[in-house]
């Protein structure tokens, strides 16, 4: 029989309890080994050194609860990170926002030069039929190329590591500024480019005007001076010649060189002149004048001298303008002139007049109005893009000095004359295709107003005095008698004693918004209530607002979105009337 | 502002890493909800270079703003919330 007795260090059940103890005790030690081996991972995520354990025991290290610390401080960094992806979210979506309704092109490329994003102004920059453009090099899809051009924004910023900008970049004919600025990543390489094409074509253009206005102004303070002596002088000359002739006889010879000598005073005498119009000296003495008439008139003499065929195409109801009869005959003159001059015997002329309204910020430089647009139109040889710009500058010419055919005053008097009526006078050519020459002179007010008239009497409800105003003239200028309200109780007081006097309003334009007032909508109610009929306009200045949108179901006849043009609410009222 | 703010100092020289940053931790989230709400700043006084760099690295992953100042013969670490930087 074995002994039994844990107590006896010899028996069976001690044997076994050591063991046991043994076996626990190499479980424990591997269980803390593995939670020291987490614990390290652990501490070497946040970046710091593993424990050691001669300075940290085990007791002590359960203690201390590191897993349980770091178990802490990563629920906050998560937290931190849901917080950052919030605001980064918000970052992007207003990105975005400023991206997409940027006024410019933008495009982002990364170091490869694929496109990355891009924006939808940028899309008018892309090939014809470019329908997957990201990934794509941006070569290939906007310049059509197999490989970076030698002169690339993308190729300067790489290389220079540092914004770039590119003034007058001629791209698809049109001129564009270009900004390109690299973003780096952490090593300081450039990761993305973000390039950004402002397109300056017209304001380019607009400049090139102005600059040829003061070139004008500053030749027209030298040539008129000049002018007006050599005028002087001419007189003194051309009277002596009289004088002289009468003093030999006609068949003499000194007589046949007087002659001579007169004829080149009076051609002198007609370029002073012409002088003289480029010059602005010769100020227009304009009068009302219908402008179908003198086109054809005008266009007609030249035409009889040519085979070409000359066709009109003039609007109907041409509003008037205001200028002086003999200088615009001289502007369509010298335009017609150049128009057969640089066709073949079969070429065609076409003249087109319409009216037209120029707004304000548009690409003419002109101010906001109406116009009457003349376009002369040939199918010649063109004029190359070289002299172009040059066409109108005094002195200028492609026909040769010594020939018989010009001096190069004869755009350059159009330019001038047409800018001294306030207008803006265009070329466009292609070489070989042909020229057209358009010229915009403002319309007569006189005239254009009294096509515009309607007349009537109206009233208007609105508490800001400024846009009473502004409605008040607009509606007086177009014949109507117009009356103010501030407030609904005071626009029905208002249409109830005008309707018994006999005198009713034909129309009512009313505010949607009123402060301490119901404005439009009640006034409406208590308007209908008394006369069904009533003609009512809404106007705001939001023009999604509810009545703005269904204004006919609160009862209105039309709505006017505030701020409004003379154009507009002429519009309106016209088709009210006519209702 | 700084005045009604309660700052809260732990002395921790003589720990080295990673008992110094272990440590720094336990009080971080012991304070966070005062610390994040701007009502308490944690002052960590070291003087293991290391932790200027560990401490700081974690609590800004965290979400604070932090400071450290040498000191004559320590490193004050400074932490406080995001928007009272």
């Amino acid at each position: 029989m074995r002994d039994s007795n844990p107590d006896n260090p010899s028996s069976d059940s001690y044997q076994r309890l050591l063991a046991e103890n043994r076996e626990l005790r190499a479980k424990y030690e591997n269980t803390v080994a593995y939670l020291r081996k987490k614990i390290d991972q652990l501490l070497l995520v946040m970046g710091t050194l593993p424990l050691k354990p001669e300075e940290l025991d085990d007791s002590t290290l359960i203690e201390l609860d590191p897993i349980g610390i770091i178990a802490g401080s990563f629920g906050q960094v998560l937290n931190h990170l849901h917080t950052t992806n919030d605001s980064l979210q918000i970052a992007r979506d207003e990105i975005k926002a400023i991206f997409d309704s940027a006024g410019i092109g933008i495009l982002v490329l990364d170091s490869d030069m694929k496109v990355v994003s891009y924006n939808k102004k940028q899309q008018d920059l892309f090939k014809a039929g470019a329908e997957v453009v990201t990934g794509q090099k941006c070569y290939s899809i906007m310049c059509g190329a197999d490989e970076m051009p030698s002169v690339c924004t993308f190729r300067r910023v790489m290389k220079q590591k540092r914004p770039v900008h590119i003034s007058n970049w001629n791209f698809n004919d049109r001129l564009y500024d270009v900004a390109g600025t690299p973003i780096f990543d952490k090593h300081g390489d450039v990761a993305r480019v973000v390039l950004a094409y402002m397109d300056i074509t017209d304001r380019k253009r607009i400049e090139e005007e102005l600059s040829r206005v003061n070139k004008f102004e500053a030749a027209g303070i030298f040539a008129g001076g000049i002018a007006h002596d050599f005028n002087n002088l001419l007189t003194s000359i051309l009277g002596n010649i009289s004088l002289a002739k009468t003093l030999v006889s006609p068949k003499d010879r000194i007589a046949e060189k007087l002659n001579t000598a007169e004829s080149a005073s009076l051609k002198a005498k007609e370029l002073t002149h012409k002088l003289l119009t480029v010059a602005g000296v010769a100020e227009p003495q304009k009068k009302n004048i219908s402008v179908a008439g003198l086109i054809k008139d005008t266009t007609a003499l030249t035409a009889s001298f040519s085979s070409a065929v000359c066709e009109y195409r003039m609007q109907d109801g041409l509003w008037q303008i205001s200028a002086d009869e003999a200088q615009l005959r001289q502007v369509i003159q010298n335009i017609v002139v150049n128009a057969f001059e640089s066709v073949s015997d079969k070429g065609v002329i076409r003249i087109k007049a319409e009216n037209v309204s120029v707004v304000e910020g548009g690409s003419l430089p002109l101010v906001a109005g109406h116009y009457v647009k003349i376009s002369i139109e040939d199918n010649g040889c063109g004029i190359s893009e070289e002299n172009l710009p040059k066409i109108f500058d005094p002195y200028f010419t492609t026909k040769g000095m010594s020939s018989r055919k010009g001096r190069g005053l004869g755009l350059a008097a159009a330019f001038s004359i047409v800018m001294s009526h306030s207008g803006f006078i265009t070329m466009d050519s292609t070489v070989g295709v042909g020229t057209v020459c358009t010229v915009y002179l403002p319309a007569a007010y006189k005239d254009r107003d009294e096509q515009t008239k309607v007349g009537g009497r109206a009233l208007v409800m609105d508490d800001d005095e400024i846009v009473r105003e502004v409605a008040g003239d607009m509606l007086a200028l177009i014949g109507f008698d117009v009356s103010f309200a501030l407030k609904s109780d005071e626009l029905m007081k208002i249409y109830m004693e005008a309707a018994a006097s006999g005198k009713p309003f034909d129309i009512v334009i009313m505010d949607v918004n009123i402060p301490d007032d119901g404005g439009a909508e009640k006034a409406i109610s208590s308007l209908r209530a008394f006369n069904p009929a009533a003609r009512a306009v809404v106007s705001s200045g939001n023009p999604k607002d509810k009545i703005m949108t269904n204004f006919e179901e609160y009862g209105f006849s039309g709505a006017l979105a505030k701020p409004f043009k003379m154009s507009e609410i002429t519009a309106l009222v016209k088709k009210l009337s006519a209702a | 502002m700084d005045d009604k703010i309660e700052t809260v100092e732990v002395d921790i020289r003589g720990q080295v890493c990673p008992a110094t940053l272990l440590v720094a931790l336990k009080h971080v989230n012991e304070h966070g909800s005062n610390i994040r709400n701007g009502s308490m700043k944690l002052v960590l006084k070291t003087d293991n270079r290391d932790a200027t760099v560990t401490i700081p690295d974690s609590a800004v992953n965290m979400g604070y703003s932090v400071n450290v100042e040498k000191k004559d013969n320590f490193y004050s670490i400074s932490i406080g919330a995001l928007d009272a930087r």
